[in-house]
């Protein structure tokens, strides 16, 4: 149906289009909150991926390729937005002895933590954002690394290499989250 | 290898954690704005995209500027010199733009502006955390929120003092509003009535999402909400009135609610929220505003775009784009506009390349031209700005502190 859908809106069905734009929108949204972690930016952005999704689909040679092809306009904007902003808005720290007023549910082991949440949000905010994509795509979306590539219009090893650098980075704020925690369960 | 896969899991759970969802006019404006617009239709060759690739942008871009150096140095050594001429200075460092489309441009050459370096009267500390500083002017007093409650500032000797306010301090903004103080809790979820002369919290409102930025006009505090909607509530009741707007309010004139998306202003009935009128303005993306004095200056800007910082003069009258105005090349990111004795002056961040730091730009409302750069020095990273008891207050949030600069250090007067 999408493929239809696709092939009716490069000839200029805009009906056809709001049909994909419906489905197309919260997916599209969903993986640029995740890269970009500001609600504000990830519309604004999705908002100018579907724009450009109608005025560039007559350049689409593979109607079964929409998706990706979708994905590379969204990850466009991505990139001009984060490069144009200079600051996030909020700045998530967690103060000592602040608390969840009790909406945080216990805990089990290998769980997140709101301390986990916070590292690992300002950590992604201090990757690149050509690093967050590979992230994103890589384990939100499902992609290959080989997909990645064609996708984002990279070399297969470029985006094996950001995706290795920016794990090793989120991983190390978990573990540095984690240090602190080990030390007071020793001098306990 | 098991640590590190742990570590891994973790951090896919946290990537699934589900964001807010997608406002249903974010899809409907954009297939709006797609019906107006006609389709890119390639050649067989696609010389289309080939013309609009960034390489091949840059590398024509590259070549012009070498024909046009090459063809400004011969004429300039084999033409003599024309009496009376004299060389043009070396251009400043930040020259704005002239005025630009789709509205009007005024007639006539552009002045250059002036560019004065100002310093501040005073310097006061104010601890947030890391985080930008709002500001209130509350008589002749400021208030700054800070970390663990609200620092508030005597105007007129500096003297502060400090009281502590409930809920979450990590991202708040504030409006006054008379006798009262209306202040967000983002993370709360919370929406605060404080009293203006002794802090006391006496209205304590729940929100149906994180609050971001406050509107007051028409008896009504307006709450614009992270998912893009807008709460009303009535400052009389504390209570909620009627469902949630589906728009981003950003100012209240002319018992209107003005509402700004990229490349359009709506002006909403605020009574009836009818849409009165739409008037369209330089698309620019994220976080748009309106603000200003009704009906006389009335301007539009998009913040966070460092590459094209355009701010536009509506026309209420009319519902009309006035002007565009482009306040000026590598400058920064638009942080807000305070008006000053009727101007309209824009506090940017600094800008992303070496020699733009961060300066207060007037707009003039007559010729719509920028007619004034104040520059403060390279720790000068502004984020509010109200004027108070002859001053201009501006927070600070690379030096965690609120600056005083007199009004006449500000027009030169």
């Amino acid at each position: 149906v999408e493929q239809a859908l696709v092939e009716q809106a490069q000839r200029g069905d805009a009906d056809a289009f709001e049909a994909l734009a419906l489905t197309a929108g919260p997916r599209l949204h969903r993986v640029a909150y995740r890269m970009l972690r500001d609600s504000d930016l990830a519309h604004d952005v999705t908002q100018q991926a579907l724009i450009a999704i109608w005025r560039e689909l007559p350049s689409l040679r593979d109607p079964k390729k929409f998706q990706a092809w979708t994905y590379r306009l969204l990850v466009r904007f991505a990139y001009e937005a984060i490069r144009s902003r200079r600051r996030a808005v909020t700045n998530i720290q967690v103060l000592p002895g602040w608390t969840t007023g009790g909406r945080e549910p216990a805990t089990p082991a290998n769980s997140l933590t709101v301390e986990d949440r916070d590292a690992l949000e300002r950590a992604f905010r201090h990757i690149s954002i050509e690093q967050r994509a590979v992230v994103v795509m890589r384990h939100y979306v499902g992609m290959s690394l080989a997909e990645i590539g064609a996708t984002l219009g990279i070399p297969e090893g470029t985006a094996a290499s950001r995706l290795h650098y920016a794990m090793r980075s989120l991983r190390a704020a978990l573990e540095a989250d984690l240090r602190p925690v080990a030390a007071e369960d020793r001098t306990a | 290898m098991t640590r590190s896969r742990d570590l891994d899991r973790l951090i896919v759970q946290w990537l699934d954690e589900a964001p807010d969802g997608l406002p249903s006019w974010v899809i409907q404006d954009a297939v709006n704005e797609a019906r107006l617009q006609p389709q890119q239709r390639y050649g067989r060759f696609r010389r289309a995209a080939l013309w609009r690739s960034p390489r091949w942008n840059l590398a024509l871009a590259a070549a012009a500027a070498i024909v046009l150096v090459a063809v400004v140095s011969v004429v300039s050594t084999r033409l003599p010199a024309l009496p009376g001429f004299t060389p043009p200075e070396a251009s400043p460092t930040i020259e704005p733009s002239p005025t630009t489309s789709p509205v009007p441009t005024p007639t006539g050459p552009a002045p250059s502006p002036v560019t004065a370096r100002g310093e501040p009267a005073a310097v006061i500390p104010v601890d947030n955390g890391s985080r930008s500083i709002g500001l209130t002017a509350v008589g002749d007093s400021v208030w700054a929120t800070s970390r663990g409650g609200m620092t508030v500032i005597d105007a007129g000797s500096y003297e502060t003092s400090f009281f502590e306010l409930p809920g979450d301090d990590r991202s708040r903004s504030l409006r006054a509003d008379g006798d009262m103080v209306w202040l967000t809790d983002y993370y709360g979820r919370t929406v605060y009535r404080l009293d203006a002369l002794s802090g006391e919290v006496l209205g304590r409102i729940s929100v149906p999402g994180e609050p971001r930025h406050l509107v007051i006009g028409g008896g009504s505090v307006w709450v614009r909400l992270n998912d893009g909607r807008t709460i009303e509530i009535d400052a009389a009741t504390d209570s909620i009135v009627g469902d949630p707007l589906p728009y981003r309010v950003t100012a209240h004139g002319l018992d209107s609610l003005w509402v700004s998306r990229p490349g359009t202003v709506l002006r909403i009935d605020a009574s009836t929220r009818e849409q009165l009128a739409s008037i369209e303005v330089p698309a620019l993306p994220s976080s748009c505003h309106v603000s200003g004095e009704f009906p006389d200056s009335v301007w539009g800007w998009c913040g966070l775009n460092p590459i094209n910082p355009i701010v536009t003069r509506i026309d209420p009258l009319n519902d009309t784009a006035a002007a565009t105005v482009d306040i000026g090349g590598l400058l920064g990111s638009i942080d807000g506009l305070v008006m000053v004795e009727g101007e309209a002056w824009f506090p940017v961040m600094p800008g992303p390349v070496p020699g733009t730091p961060g300066r207060l730009v007037r707009v003039n409302g007559v010729t719509n031209r920028v007619d004034r750069i104040v520059t403060l020095g390279p720790d000068f990273d502004p984020n509010d700005a109200v004027v108070a008891a002859d001053g201009l207050w501006v927070s600070n949030e690379s030096t965690q502190a609120v600056w005083r600069i007199p009004l006449s250090e500000l027009t030169g007067d």
